[in-house]
């Protein structure tokens, strides 16, 4: 049982690291930041203009309206980390080979699928990070906090 | 040069046939014939009539959502042959490089005029049989020129397929690499652009009586995108993408292809520039993609 998983966690930092480094993973990690930074950046220009409505604070509802924006688009990050995980293996004709080696179908799986979640949190945390940290620097010092 | 010609015919048929029969492209054209029949048909519930501003949401969908299209086109269109090893079997016969990439745009581009066929004659055809608009020759010769429009639009983006998939390493990636610069150049394209003028010029757009130098950098740099200058004659906004700001400045003319408050002449003279970029764009992205092709290494 433990070995079974040690392999799946080896299997998962080879799947992490090959996802990494691959020039289509970055560029949609490019697109995905840009997108959540662009709409992170409007919804904070609004909150400046608007001014305080919901009892919040202004940085909260800059942050609440990236919420919809993440929704819309992180589909797309999933979709594309996952899709080709198993049948590039087969095509490739390398999972045959990975059988031969002491590993059993379910580690493979398992791994695949602990790589690309730990990727997939890496992209949102990256996002996330970049956009608050924008909002923190740019807005925060002209927002006024609300009385309460 | 006549046998190359018919060579690139037949190469061209090809591509159209296995094309239409494959059921990813059939998923693609019904998704899409879909989501256009429902908007169209919500649009003209909505009681407005095409030729009076009433083609907006329906210019809107199309503008974002066609270019996927194209792009599911072209994909695959060289990448896909030399990863089956079949371009180099194919180019034992006595045929070459520049036959087969002429013949795979030809055949790509018939492909592309038949689903902006169908989508025009559903989403015009469904605003008007819905909202009983009698419609005239001048009207229809609108409605073709909208067509012609549309297709040098997704034109592009086929193009740009091709372009990828002559690059790529695999199908997968040139999918996404296609998906990826669908999203930046035309989703969100807007959004990106007045994020780059407000944080260029430092002001926002939203002080009313303080965003000139905002407003005119966002038109200058939504210029580099091909979504504005289908926009631009097809419905006379400048942007169409998603949370874009779109603010027409200035004496404004006529409003797009489909005001038939305008002549034709009016029209043209007002967007013969936008008109320009819409054809020479994909003559340009087709002559690369050639000569591109003609001198990379194949083998692999």
């Amino acid at each position: 049982m433990r070995r079974s998983f040690k392999n799946s966690i080896a299997i998962a930092q080879k799947e992490f690291a090959d996802n990494l480094w691959s020039p289509v993973f970055l560029a949609l990690l490019v697109t995905f930041t840009l997108i959540v930074f662009t709409f992170s950046y409007r919804n904070g220009l609004t909150a400046e203009h608007i001014g305080p409505q919901t009892g919040n604070t202004l940085l909260m509802d800059g942050f609440a309206g990236i919420v919809r924006t993440m929704g819309r688009f992180s589909p797309l990050i999933g979709i594309a980390l996952g899709f080709d995980a198993v049948i590039k293996e087969r095509t490739s004709g390398s999972l045959n080979v990975l059988l031969t080696h002491p590993v059993f179908r379910d580690n493979i799986i398992l791994g695949k699928i602990l790589g690309s979640m730990t990727t997939l949190a890496l992209v949102i945390v990256i996002s996330t990070t970049i956009s608050a940290g924008m909002l923190l620097l740019v807005f925060a010092p002209k927002i006024p906090m609300p009385s309460r | 040069m006549r046998k190359n010609f018919e060579n690139a015919l037949v190469i061209a048929q090809k591509e159209f046939a296995d094309r239409l029969l494959s059921p990813r492209f059939i998923a693609l054209l019904l998704i899409c014939t879909i989501i256009l029949f429902s908007f169209s048909y919500r649009a003209g519930m909505g009681g407005r009539n095409i030729f009076e501003k009433g083609f907006l949401d329906v210019a809107q969908i199309i503008a974002l959502f066609l270019p996927m299209i194209g792009i599911a086109i072209g994909f695959d269109a060289i990448v896909k042959e030399r990863k089956l090893s079949s371009l180099n079997v194919l180019l034992t016969h006595p045929v070459f490089r520049d036959t087969v990439i002429a013949g795979k745009l030809l055949g790509s581009m018939a492909t592309l005029a038949l689903v902006v066929g169908i989508s025009v004659v559903v989403s015009v055809g469904t605003i008007l049989v819905v909202t009983g608009v009698q419609v005239t020759a001048p009207e229809l010769s609108r409605v073709l020129i909208f067509m012609i429009l549309t297709f040098l639009y997704i034109s592009t983006f086929l193009g740009i397929g091709v372009l990828v998939s002559i690059f790529s390493k695999s199908t997968t990636d040139s999918l996404i690499y296609g998906i990826v610069i669908w999203i930046n150049l035309v989703i969100v394209f807007s959004a990106i652009v007045i994020m780059v003028a407000s944080i260029a010029t430092g002001q926002s757009y939203l002080e009313l009586d303080d965003n000139q130098h905002v407003l005119d950098l966002n038109i200058k740099l939504q210029r580099f995108s091909p979504i504005h200058h289908y926009a631009e004659t097809v419905t006379g906004h400048p942007s169409l993408s998603w949370g874009g700001v779109s603010v027409v400045r200035g004496n404004v003319g006529s409003s797009g292809i489909f005001d038939t408050g305008h002549t034709l002449e009016q029209w043209l003279w007002e967007y013969w520039t936008n008109l320009a970029v819409l054809i020479v764009t994909p003559i340009i992205l087709f002559i690369v993609s050639i000569i591109i092709f003609l001198r990379r290494d194949i083998t692999m």
